[in-house]
């Protein structure tokens, strides 16, 4: 409280001044005050008076006022929008310098790119335990979406492609151990978009980088041999409800191996399936499966 | 700060915004000085200040619409507005408000004949003093004390609270009373004659 009405003498003798009393004067009506704030009375005079030096010359006003005015009436003195205007007072000039370079924005864009590419790797890969159904599981997704939007090149793309589908294998496998048969079909449908996706980008590069095509046919053929065997097993332990998803996976994954062959050894007339029927005869299967 | 009653100023601001250039300069008329005493005290040049109001104006002009008053006072938005192509400048011309006491000054301001030797000496005592401060102390003394604006318009020009800037206001002013008599005799608490205060005459 007394600092507050200290606060409130001080603002006084500040309105005194500015009236044009002499400091000297208010101190003297202020004998126990005067110690205190004497140093800032004659600093706040010292300025009133500099002031005086700073006023404007003779006619500036009026004559600049009609140089405005006919500034306002050119195109440069278009009123703009309120969230525009509402930039140029708030955001422009906040702090002059590094912000407003052309190069430093661009290196500044360029670094968020990288991170927002970075993000979603890393919740690409570093959580493999959040499955189909678990709270934090759309970041997850949206991690992977990331990863495949900034892809650099087909075959990072269809690297990708592939990678997901073995996630996917993974993730059915797990809740099949936890007993979470109802999230199996969402995690069998992006396995077979996933597979679809890869063969169609494998199929496109193989057109013109053979040796590329077979690598990451070979990939594949790999991700999806280790864990049918698996997948075969969990088929008879499920319920018949779960066991019509997995069986679309198996199916799915089967041909997908067949697609590979054929790449991988394009004289074996057995591989003959195309890419755009893998989903029919994923359900074909599904239908045998009943 | 400006001639006009609040209510008064409320109807230009009203008028301004709608498209009339009439009203505008009327507020101009009634801002411009003390626009124009505030870029004075952080520039060399006075035409540097004269084109630098000009292009505050301007600048409020086009960002009108989006000005609300809601009780803020029209002040802080204008010297907001100032602040900003204040430090546009510093940008464009690679200067930055620091110490400078060695400054060169230019011609312009001995050639200009209505202007006495005294008083241009003061004026550049003026800026070696108010150059030495820090710029935030700067920028609270320039704006409290040689625009004329309140506490609470203060604070709104500088982003920060009306409480922030009475602290920073005292310190900033304690600073100049130390650089205007020396740190030993502003520490000692010695008094001071008026007429050894600088820039101060008898007759005030």
């Amino acid at each position: 409280m007394a600092h507050k009405k200290e606060e409130q003498d001080f603002q006084a003798y500040l309105k005194l001044i500015e009236a044009g009393q002499p400091a000297e004067k208010i101190l003297a009506d202020i004998p126990e005050q005067a110690h205190h704030v004497r140093a800032e009375l004659e600093a706040v005079e010292w300025l009133e008076h500099s002031r005086g030096l700073l006023e404007p010359r003779p006619g500036f006003v009026t004559a600049s006022r009609k140089r405005l005015k006919t500034r306002l009436e050119t195109p440069e003195g278009r009123q703009v929008g309120i969230w525009r205007s509402r930039w140029l007072v708030r955001y422009r000039s906040r702090s002059y310098g590094l912000a407003q370079s052309p190069v430093i924005l661009a290196v500044l864009l360029v670094m968020l790119v990288g991170m927002i590419v970075q993000s979603g790797r890393v919740l690409a890969h570093s959580a493999p335990t959040w499955l189909p159904g678990d709270f934090l599981y759309p970041l997850k997704e949206t991690g992977e979406h990331l990863s495949l939007l900034f892809s650099l090149s087909s075959e990072q793309r269809a690297s990708r492609h592939i990678e997901f589908a073995r996630q996917r294998l993974l993730e059915a496998q797990s809740l099949v151990f936890e007993g979470r048969y109802e999230e199996i079909a969402g995690a069998a449908t992006d396995f077979s978009e996933h597979m679809d996706a890869a063969l169609r980008t494998i199929n496109q590069i193989s057109r013109k980088d053979l040796v590329t095509a077979r690598r990451l046919a070979g990939l594949l053929d790999v991700t999806l041999s280790q864990h049918n065997q698996l997948i075969s097993t969990l088929v008879q332990a499920c319920p018949d409800t779960a066991r019509q998803d997995l069986q679309r996976v198996l199916a799915v994954s089967q041909n997908g191996l067949l697609e590979m062959k054929r790449i991988i050894d394009p004289g074996n007339s057995n591989a003959s399936i195309l890419t755009w029927e893998l989903p029919l005869l994923a359900q074909k299967a599904a239908v045998l499966g009943d | 700060m400006s001639d006009h009653s609040p209510v008064g100023e409320h109807e230009l601001i009203q008028k301004a915004r709608s498209g009339d250039t009439d009203a505008f300069g009327r507020l101009y008329e009634a801002n411009a000085p003390a626009v124009f005493r505030f870029l004075y005290a952080h520039l060399d040049d006075r035409l540097d200040a004269e084109d630098l109001t000009e292009e505050t104006f301007l600048r409020v002009w086009q960002a009108l619409p989006g000005y609300r008053e809601q009780g803020a006072p029209f002040g802080g938005f204008l010297f907001r507005v100032a602040r900003n192509v204040l430090y546009d400048h510093y940008r464009k011309t690679r200067r930055r408000p620091s110490i400078t006491l060695d400054r060169e000054w230019p011609d312009d301001q001995q050639a200009d004949p209505a202007v006495s030797v005294p008083e241009q000496l003061e004026r550049r005592e003026m800026h070696r003093v108010l150059d030495a401060l820090r710029e935030d102390q700067r920028l609270v003394l320039s704006l409290r004390f040689l625009a004329g604006l309140s506490p609470e318009e203060t604070a709104q020009a500088m982003g920060r609270s009306a409480g922030a800037i009475r602290v920073l206001q005292h310190r900033a002013l304690a600073a100049v009373r130390k650089l205007l008599v020396g740190p030993e005799e502003a520490q000692s608490g010695a008094q001071k004659g008026r007429a050894g205060f600088p820039g101060v005459s008898e007759t005030d």
